[in-house]
């Protein structure tokens, strides 16, 4: 990914956004992180409609399999999370 | 109604039950506001005094600590501090003469012992999480013990120190008018009664309906219908059974427990994919922030600060703010760096970067170096210029657009 000089207000609320969301997480959510019930991670990829259906097929698969233990999928921004279930 | 109360008994709660019922708050936050106000009133009060003397030993370390170094509170010592007492306990208000030299520390030290009680208040409780005490020793068990359940901490449910808990995946088998129906979801929030810790609610998100199905999968059963078939020897294998999960429309989904008959807890975690290394630093980095926005806290204080020499007030406010600005920045980066994503990195680093030179350039006015409004200005073209000028190549965000519209 490179990047380059392209002026937009898409591009300033876009970066002023991540600027303050830097002190809010650094911040503010730091300390909410421990004791959440939906880990915040996990909160921003259930909100996602498509990531949430990859998520829930991956659960229930290893619910109903006991021997699967952990699986690894590939969600909406091809990022990749090794799932597990206790 | 005539309610009496001395001066010198507000003056006594205010330096010595303030500090403990502030340090007894803000230990138990978030899921354990609730044991706060629990226990009976003489138990709660020894605990808020035993708390009020930890809570001013601690302040009295901090404060001798920084005293070493620096001139803190300089109109505080042994001899006006018993003064004050003895003016008191004989119910007395000092002279305004004795008072004047002595109140604006008296003040700042109030206020400072207030703060550092909330401060030590939230690190005790993050301690006792972080290290787990609370899961090990009797002593440290909160008494919200769904909390426990919930969050995957029960002894035989341990989750892996290299696996980060997600969420809880709740079954939920609901008695219905007679009839048993199962529910899936994750937990979301759920509400304990004020006084037992007994469970009221449970919230789910992302609710489904288990909806069983008969060997030919055509016809639905209900729970209890199923179990009856189970019986019958003509009916139908249960292994072979399936079931479907059928999709609740909404946000949240409250369950009231009195309706719960029992729940299936799978807890949901995610592999870390960091190293110890990686994790040790990421450790000793968290430190070293927390440390930083600490000490320049506690120069509002402190008169004749080494090394810095401020004109005003004004420049000490806005040192101490743009150390937070930059190390807030700085610490960002180096989570960026070190834990987050590769392809994160690079659309995030850059303009991260340019916003921690800004505020980082703002020291060379606040320390005289150059004139305030020649920085300033520089600062904020700088930093407008990158908001609005940064972004990826424009080919991906068309290419990303289009993806989206489909």
């Amino acid at each position: 990914m490179s990047l380059q000089i392209y002026f937009s207000k898409r591009n300033f609320s876009k970066n002023l956004d991540n600027f303050f969301g830097v002190f809010s997480d650094s911040l503010v959510s730091q300390f909410l992180k421990d004791d959440s019930l939906i880990n915040p991670e996990a909160h921003v990829v259930l909100r996602n409609p498509i990531d949430r259906e990859i998520v829930d097929n991956a659960v229930q698969e290893m619910k109903n399999n006991k021997e699967i233990t952990s699986k690894t999928i590939t969600l909406s921004s091809n990022k990749t999370v090794t799932l597990s279930i206790d | 109604m005539e309610f009496n109360i001395a001066f010198n008994t507000i003056f006594y709660i205010c330096v010595f039950i303030m500090p403990g019922i502030l340090l007894r708050r803000f230990y138990y936050h978030g899921e354990f506001s609730k044991e706060f106000s629990q226990g009976n009133l003489l138990e709660r009060l020894m605990w808020t005094i035993l708390s009020s003397i930890s809570s001013l030993f601690l302040c009295g370390l901090f404060f001798f600590g920084i005293r070493y170094f620096a001139n803190l509170l300089p109109a505080i010592s042994y001899t006006t501090v018993k003064n004050v007492f003895d003016l008191l306990g004989a119910n007395e208000l000092p002279e305004a003469d004795d008072l004047k030299p002595v109140y604006s520390d008296f003040l700042n030290l109030i206020i400072g012992i207030y703060v550092l009680s909330c401060i030590f208040g939230i690190l005790a409780h993050k301690l006792v999480i972080f290290i787990g005490a609370n899961s090990s020793f009797t002593f440290f068990k909160f008494k919200n013990y769904w909390y426990y359940f919930f969050r995957g901490k029960v002894k035989n449910a341990t989750i892996d120190r290299k696996r980060k808990f997600w969420y809880t995946d709740a079954d939920v088998l609901v008695d219905q008018e007679g009839k048993a129906k199962m529910y899936s979801g994750q937990i979301s929030d759920y509400y304990l009664d004020t006084t037992q810790n007994q469970l009221e609610s449970i919230f789910l998100e992302n609710v489904r309906r288990y909806k069983f199905l008969t060997k030919d999968y055509n016809i639905e059963t209900n729970l209890d219908e199923g179990f009856e078939q189970e019986k019958n020897p003509d009916g139908l294998n249960s292994k072979s059974r399936g079931y479907e999960l059928i999709p609740i429309p909404g946000d949240v989904f409250c369950i009231p427990y009195s309706r719960v008959l029992n729940m299936n807890l799978t807890y949901v975690t995610q592999k870390k994919g960091i190293s110890r290394l990686t994790k040790f630093m990421w450790g000793i980095i968290n430190i070293i922030y927390y440390t930083i926005i600490v000490i320049p806290f506690t120069f509002f204080w402190i008169e004749e600060i080494p090394y810095l020499d401020f004109p005003t007030p004004f420049y000490k406010m806005w040192f101490f703010l743009n150390i937070i600005f930059t190390s807030t920045l700085l610490y960002a980066i180096l989570k960026t760096w070190l834990v987050e994503d590769k392809e994160v990195k690079a659309k995030d680093i850059i303009f991260k970067i340019i916003a921690m030179f800004c505020f980082a350039s703002q020291f060379l006015w606040i320390l005289g170096y150059l004139h305030f409004w020649l920085v300033f200005a520089t600062s904020v073209f700088v930093l407008l210029l990158a908001a609005a000028g940064l972004d990826e190549k424009k080919e991906n965000n068309k290419a990303s657009s289009k993806e989206n519209t489909i």
